[in-house]
């Protein structure tokens, strides 16, 4: 039971720090990806047919 | 002793504050949003424009919702450290997809938008259409029950304790997506996915280490094996999970929510090209492995807390040992753990994110279910008849109809099982066929559109393994020997699905495809 108490231990410590990494990178990273998508839809509008079926 | 109401929450009128602002906040982000939607592939994949950091960042958001918080936190409580394996079934299994890109790659490369259209392009539009009627009666179905978990967590947390407190917050709950998801569809959906993701993860984290300062390691410990002994710390141990439901676990919150389950892969239509997609999964394994581990870590610190509060003999812990019996208190138990141990202005913080984690969750789900059914039901019967217009109001009204539905059955369903286990057996109704259509579709030439009928029909089997429908049928009382629980309904639904599905398509092939498609090659 220990030796369980230790591995679950070790993995929540992990889980905790590459969360925190990763939740900084991708918060980074993300923000000009944002503009980027609003950036590419337009652009998209704008290369086909506005009428479209609409 | 009603442990529950005796508890006053120390949620405040400046935490009510932070979370009008928050909401009203993301209702306008989907408000602004909306003037980018001007057709279908806008509303439903974001015009296929999603870069890796915002397509990690709005999966994990979806992923991590307040629904996976608490079914993962009741988890956690019921079974104690053990329950860990699932977040690390998920994680592994999201990482090897990532590497070898299994099931999504060739899924993104066929340019469908959703898993019907796959079943259509492969199969033809006959199983196109029933398809993606089990998907939407699966989905729907599963998504019962978060309107509840969305109750019980504001009530809990806000120290509501009027009986008809969780209907009126559900409605309003239920009320407040829906006008944010008709407006917004899938460009506010990304926005703000990824916005909660920033929130949660950051409150996630910090509640952590407040919970583990507020009770200290080894007390946590020591709870954990008082109460759930060592079923509490090892998955394989009977008393607890044991090997089939960890083999089951491994399949449903790995390999199907990751790779089968029409949200995740939604998001690997919406990606912008496969390097993102297997980017996208490698990078997504740690939010898969984490939406379930910190939240049950949460729910073990909730299990702690109750117990030093009263232990054996009070309301969450009967004479005899063990737990209470009643999935409505064990689901409710986190939520009032938070509402004693958070300061004001934090509790409104978490409050905030939780329910803007709430709206990504159900507007990202009803999409789906809404794009499901117009795009893959009504639209090959109807054909050229459909309108980009009239198609955006058919799923605006889906959605609808669809959150009525939802509110109903959160009323008067008798959720009788672990939250999880409810989710792992309602979406097997339709993932345990659509595994074994998509990976004999894509994987196996001779796949046949009789067999892929057959395979998807086959699922509705794990239905047995709802804990109503198992009391009706007499499988929980030991007649057969011991109790057949959804884990093993479950992993014979799938094997039965995949063996019927070979059978079948070998016994009926299509024999006009699979002479165009050996012509082709």
């Amino acid at each position: 039971m220990d030796t369980w108490a230790i591995f679950w231990a070790v993995v929540l410590i992990v889980v905790l720090i590459i969360f925190t990494v990763v939740s900084v990178v991708v918060g980074i990273g993300g923000f000009s990806d944002v503009k980027d998508l609003f950036r590419d839809i337009e652009k998209q509008h704008h290369e086909n047919d506005p009428t479209d079926d609409d | 002793m009603d442990l529950t109401n005796d508890l006053t929450s120390n949620f405040s009128a400046i935490d009510w504050g932070i979370v009008v602002i928050y909401l009203i906040a993301t209702v306008a982000v989907g408000i602004y949003a909306n003037r980018y939607i001007k057709n279908m592939a806008d509303y439903v994949v974001a015009g296929r424009s999603l870069k890796s950091h915002l397509a990690v960042a709005t999966m994990l958001g979806s992923e991590i919702g307040l629904v996976t918080v608490m079914y993962a936190a009741q988890k956690g409580f019921s079974n104690g450290f053990a329950a860990f394996h699932i977040g690390i079934a998920a994680g592994v299994t999201c990482f090897f997809i990532g590497v070898t890109g299994f099931i999504v790659v060739p899924l993104r490369r066929t340019g469908v938008m959703t898993i019907p259209e796959y079943y259509g392009q492969r199969f033809g539009k006959g199983v196109r259409v029933f398809g993606a009627l089990v998907l939407a009666i699966a989905g729907i179905l599963n998504m019962g029950v978060y309107l509840k978990a969305g109750g019980m967590f504001v009530t809990a947390l806000t120290g509501m304790t009027d009986p008809n407190a969780v209907n009126i917050v559900m409605t309003v709950l239920i009320a407040l997506v829906l006008l944010y998801t008709i407006l917004g569809g899938m460009v506010s959906v990304v926005i703000t996915d990824y916005i909660q993701f920033l929130v949660l993860s950051f409150v996630m984290i910090v509640i952590c280490f407040l919970a583990v300062g507020n009770l200290g390691w080894g007390p946590i410990v020591e709870t954990v094996k008082t109460v759930h002994g060592e079923a509490g710390f090892d998955p394989f141990n009977q008393d607890g999970f044991g090997l089939s439901y960890v083999i089951w676990m491994i399949f449903t919150f790995g390999l199907v929510s990751c790779a089968i389950w029409p949200t995740a892969v939604m998001r690997v239509c919406a990606a912008k090209d496969i390097s993102v997609v297997k980017h996208l999964y490698r990078w997504s394994a740690i939010g898969f492995m984490t939406r379930f581990i910190i939240p049950q870590f949460l729910g073990i610190c909730a299990l702690a807390w109750m117990w030093q509060q009263g232990g054996e003999g009070s309301r969450f812990f009967p004479e005899g040992g063990g737990i209470v019996n009643n999935a409505d208190e064990t689901l409710r138990a986190m939520p009032l753990f938070l509402s004693q141990v958070l300061p004001v202005g934090l509790i409104g913080l978490v409050a905030a994110g939780m329910l803007a984690a709430f709206m990504s969750t159900h507007d990202s789900y009803l999409l789906c279910w809404a794009a499901i059914i117009v795009e893959d039901v009504i639209g090959p019967i109807a054909g050229d008849r459909l309108t980009t217009k009239r198609r955006l109001f058919l799923a605006r009204t889906f959605i609808f109809l669809t959150g009525v539905f939802l509110l109903v059955w959160s009323i008067f369903y008798p959720l009788k099982q672990d939250m999880l286990d409810y989710l792992a057996v309602s979406g097997a109704i339709y993932f345990t066929g659509a595994f074994a259509v998509l990976l004999l579709g894509l994987y196996w030439k001779r796949a046949s559109s009789a067999g892929a009928y057959v395979a998807l029909a086959s699922g509705l089997f794990a239905l047995v393994g709802l804990q109503p429908v198992r009391e009706a049928l007499n499988l929980t009382n030991g007649d057969l020997g011991r109790d057949i629980d959804e884990a093993a309904i479950g992993l014979t639904t799938v094997a039965a699905s995949v063996l019927l599905m070979v059978v079948v398509s070998l016994l009926f092939p299509d024999r006009k495809k699979q002479t165009a498609t050996e012509g082709a090659n």
